[in-house]
């Protein structure tokens, strides 16, 4: 039964819709969570998150995202000569990307719970 | 840094092309994001020891890059990434909303501003809203703001977001000043645009802020969804208000210093003072001397005045206009006042000193057109007859009184006044000056045409003319002046030209003034030509320099030095009478003590060294004292080994600023010069317009003790003296002439004092008629007799006794003298003149330029005389030579 429904959740592509809304702000979630430790460099982030298992993303979306939160100023970079290769770009969360990251991991929190409580609890008080 | 292929270099290019829009619209930097893929793909290649990157190398590791989650989803496409943007990618800006906002956010403001700078139509009518170049650029902002955000909401590619922002927010602030400077016209504009499709000019303010906060609602969007900048409104509102702070602070400087400097603690008032001296505004200073409270529709200026005291009354601000530069605020060309609102609210339009006895200010388009002056001097007798025709000219919308203080020449007295009225010369009734000034208020109320002179001080007399016509009209009036010679030598007499201390008119800048002089002995002046005509007729002739007008001019007169006796006969008044005059020396003792003061105000510094000078060539045998009328009286005090040096280089010295009353000054230098006999005060000074609080103190002194110290007065530049005026009477008063720079003027005294020289007087008095010439006496003119009149009326005036000033009116009726018991005025018709009970002169009795019937009589008597002297003897001798023939 299981498996039937997997199947045809496969064939219409419903899951994969799904995952798509879910990816929504999850991927940000986890840039800035992966930026709380401390700088990453970026290309080193980048290999982080898309090894992700679960996230199935690609480099080519992180790097946008990266831009993106710097223009609204929640990261901040620096660039550092290499011997190797090219100037490598760190990250860092700035004052306001910190607040925003604890706003949110409060939220996904919260949900969280109470997705399990529906889960256990069906709702009912 | 691995290198590229050229493949490589253009497959990457290709790539970011494509992906560009798409970024773009994900609210991400597409110039970053290229950056950054691009380290990655050479990061990629290091880790792979590539030697270099090839194109395939790019096209693999974007295959890779690109490599999308499974399809069926918007994230697939790359650098659309899995989020949204914040906002929704912007539209570009529809076409219709451009036009409208071109048309009425960029087209408008910028006629506007083209019209009021062309015509000036607002500034003449309601205010001026440009008052500086600053104000036109910063209207200039406006749709200069509006235009470069249409162009930013159309063009993609050209978005300097955050300087935008604040452009428009610069706008917004100079829209939203302007649109409250026009809120009272608002509501009519509306009604004139609805009723009448007029009257959208002054609603520009009003349309242009408008539209510029609809583009900033668009430009903010635009600016947070693609770049995500945002610049909050108040800060670029903010700025705009600071820069209109900033041009709005000379009034308000001048406002704060106004009400400091008129506190009634001596304190504030001199930190009001300073604050003006140092950093007020003269424009401003000058422009609240017109205008009390001038209507304004500048919301910064508005609320200034809110927060300040109660307005101050003009002539409060004109006394700090004063204090603050130490020159009359009529002495200055009137400012601008379109510059803080337009016809309909200037004050100065009115002019409230309308057949007052003050000459008050300045009137716009009121000039001084033509100047004649037409002279005869008898040098023998050491007088003269001037007559100064005055041609007015009014190039205002409104008929204009012209007003004026003349100062006379040393002794002078009007004699003669007449008004041309359509064409015809119409000459002046004599007669107390309250009858002849209520006269004239009355006929100027009726708007008619009258002229009066009054006396206003020692040698000063006060010239009104009314109406000047409006529009370019003129008005011509003369004024007749019998004078007596100063005396330099008992060879040399002077002859001071009247001269414009106070007027509410400008001279016109063509303006040429004629002088003729005619005399019967040599006569010399700077700039003019002097001509022997015939035996004993000389001419000096040409133009005056139109300053001359205002800082005097004399002309030397060369005079025979045995001349000192003169006489004419009393043809009016008491029968069997004649005058005669004397010439002679005068003894002046040096003055053990002498007091100077200095006028400490600003105008003073260029004198500085004048006054110093004076100061080390007083009397060795005089004790010097000298006090600075400045703020406050200021004693130096002398040192060293030469006192008098040490005096002179602390004039020298001495600051001098602002206008000072040197009221209390005089009066330190009276009590200190009284303390002893022979005492004498020196006042060397400006001009003084102001009311001193020391008069009546002053004349106190000099009443209550007549044989008190002498005040000698001498003023460097020309200008009102209000002291002097209120000094009218004192007998101790005398005014050293300004007529050729200080170091000369008082040499004659100087030099009189060292015993160097003589110092000569003229005697006039009334004898017995012998039917026949005094003897040594020369015939003189009628003026002779109108000199020794003036004198007479003036001793007989100080008297309180009613009979005494009755026959001193008598006198100056009969003499037709303007003296400070009389005055002259010209009224329209002989209606006029009955109703004020006046009676014009017989113009048969006025002195003219050709001599009189009765000099003409008296040369014909004395010819007879001298034809009988030089015959008779010659007769005697023949007939007694025929006797003796006979006998």
């Amino acid at each position: 039964m299981r498996y039937k429904i997997a199947r045809l959740m496969e064939s219409t592509g419903y899951f994969e819709n799904w995952m798509v809304q879910l990816r929504r702000g999850w991927l940000e979630l986890c840039v800035l969570n992966a930026l709380a430790a401390g700088e990453r460099y970026g290309y080193d982030l980048v290999q982080t998150l898309a090894a992700m298992p679960g996230l199935n993303i690609t480099e080519g979306t992180i790097y946008p995202l990266l831009s993106r939160l710097r223009m609204q100023g929640l990261v901040a970079t620096r660039l550092e000569e290499s011997p190797e290769g090219p100037a490598r770009k760190y990250y860092t969360l700035t004052p306001p990307g910190r607040k925003a990251l604890a706003l949110m991991n409060d939220h996904v929190e919260l949900l969280v719970r109470q997705t399990r409580r529906l889960r256990t609890e069906g709702g009912s008080r | 840094m691995k290198p590229w292929s050229d493949a490589a270099e253009q497959e990457f290019a290709r790539y970011c092309d494509r992906r560009r829009t798409a970024l773009l619209a994900s609210g991400a930097d597409p110039d970053e994001v290229f950056a950054d893929w691009r380290s990655h793909i050479v990061e990629e290649a290091v880790r792979n020891k590539a030697d270099a990157v090839a194109e395939e190398d790019v096209r693999r590791l974007m295959a890779r890059l690109e490599a999308d989650p499974p399809a069926g989803s918007e994230a697939r496409t790359f650098g659309s990434a899995a989020l949204p943007p914040p906002d929704p990618a912007p539209r570009l800006l529809p076409i219709p909303a451009v036009v409208v906002f071109a048309l009425f956010g960029v087209a408008l403001p910028l006629i506007t501003l083209l019209v009021e700078s062309l015509t000036g139509l607002c500034a003449s009518l309601l205010f001026d809203p440009m008052p500086t170049l600053a104000h036109g650029v910063l209207i200039a902002l406006v749709p200069l703001a509006n235009l470069l955000a249409l162009v930013a909401l159309r063009q993609r590619a050209w978005r300097p977001w955050r300087a935008m922002l604040w452009l428009n927010g610069l706008a917004l602030g100079v829209t939203l000043y302007y649109t409250l400077h026009f809120s009272a016209f608002t509501p009519f504009a509306v009604i004139g645009v609805l009723y009448l499709g007029l009257g959208l000019l002054p609603l520009s303010p009003l349309i242009s802020l408008i539209c510029a906060l609809l583009l900033r609602r668009s430009l903010g969007r635009a600016a947070r969804a693609t770049a995500a900048v945002s610049v909050p409104v108040w800060r670029p509102l903010l700025a705009a208000f600071l820069v209109l702070l900033l041009l709005a602070l000379p009034t308000i400087i001048a406002m704060t210093g106004l009400n400091l400097a008129a506190s009634e603690d001596a304190h504030t008032r001199a930190r009001g003072l300073r604050l003006l001296r140092t950093v007020g505004s003269r424009e401003e200073l000058l422009r609240a001397s017109y205008v009390q409270r001038p209507v304004t529709f500048d919301p910064i200026v508005w609320l200034g005045r809110q927060l300040a005291a109660e307005p101050l009354p003009l002539e409060k601000i004109r006394e700090i206009y004063y204090r603050v530069t130490g020159q009359p605020f009529n002495a200055v060309r009137p400012p601008n006042l379109r510059g803080r609102g337009g016809a309909l609210f200037n004050a100065d339009e009115w002019d409230f000193a309308q057949s007052g006895d003050q000459v008050a200010a300045r009137l716009r388009g009121l000039t001084l057109a033509q100047s004649r002056l037409d002279g005869r001097v008898e040098a023998e007798a050491g007088l003269a007859y001037l007559e100064w025709t005055l041609v007015f000219q009014n190039a205002a919308a409104v008929q204009r009184e012209a007003r004026a203080q003349i100062l006379l020449p040393p002794g002078g007295v009007v004699s003669r006044l007449t008004l041309w009225i359509n064409g015809e010369e119409r000459e002046a009734a004599f007669s107390g000056r309250g009858q002849v000034r209520q006269a004239y208020q009355s006929v100027v109320q009726r708007r008619r045409d009258p002229v009066l002179v009054t006396t206003c001080g020692p040698d000063r007399i006060l010239l009104q003319c009314f109406p000047v016509p409006p529009n370019g009209g003129t008005m011509k009036t003369r004024v007749g002046i019998t004078v007596p010679l100063a005396l330099l030598s008992s060879a040399d007499g002077l002859l001071a030209l009247p001269r414009l201390i106070e007027a509410n008119f400008g001279l016109d800048p063509e303006l040429k003034p004629a002088i003729w002089v005619e005399s019967d002995r040599e006569m010399v002046a700077t700039g003019l030509r002097g001509e022997r005509v015939a035996e004993r007729q000389f001419t000096l002739r040409g133009d005056l320099t139109p300053a001359a007008l205002d800082q005097g001019q004399c002309c030397t007169v060369r005079r025979p030095a045995q001349a000192t006796r003169a006489w004419c006969r009393l043809e009016r008044g008491e029968p069997g009478q004649q005058v005669l005059q004397t010439i002679r020396a005068v003894p002046t003792p040096p003055p053990a003590r002498i007091v100077v003061v200095m006028d400490g105000s600003r105008r003073m510094a260029a004198h500085a060294r004048e006054t110093a000078a004076l100061v080390r060539r007083l009397p060795a045998a005089a004790a010097v004292d000298l006090f600075i009328a400045a703020d406050e009286v200021v004693r130096l005090g002398p040192s060293g080994a030469d006192p008098r040096e040490s005096l002179a280089r602390q004039v020298e010295n001495f600051n001098c600023a602002g206008g000072c009353d040197n009221g209390a000054a005089l009066l330190a230098a009276w009590d200190e010069a009284a303390a002893q006999p022979g005492g004498v005060v020196l006042w060397l000074h400006d001009t003084q317009p102001l009311e001193s609080k020391s008069t009546e103190a002053l004349r106190q002194r000099w009443e209550r003790r007549p044989n008190g110290p002498a005040l000698y007065g001498y003023q460097f530049d020309s200008g009102p003296d209000r002291l002097t005026e209120k000094l009218e009477g004192v007998a101790a008063f005398h005014a050293v002439a300004a007529l050729r720079g200080a170091d000369l003027d008082w040499t004659t005294l100087l030099d009189a004092w060292a015993g160097r020289a003589p110092w000569l007087a003229c005697e006039r008095r009334l004898t017995p008629d012998t039917n026949g010439a005094p003897s040594d006496a020369l015939a003189a003119s009628l003026h002779l007799a109108r000199l020794w009149a003036a004198d007479e009326i003036l001793r007989l005036a100080g008297t309180r006794n009613t009979d005494v000033r009755a026959k001193a009116m008598g006198l100056a009726c009969t003499w037709q003298l303007v003296t400070p018991l009389s005055g002259a005025v010209v009224l329209e018709n002989e209606e006029q003149y009955r109703q004020a009970n006046l009676k014009p002169v017989d113009p048969d009795s006025t002195p003219d330029m050709v001599p009189e019937p009765g000099t003409l009589a008296l040369l014909g008597l004395s010819g007879g005389l001298l034809l009988l002297a030089y015959a008779l003897p010659r007769w005697f001798r023949h007939a007694r030579h025929r006797c003796s023939v006979r006998g």
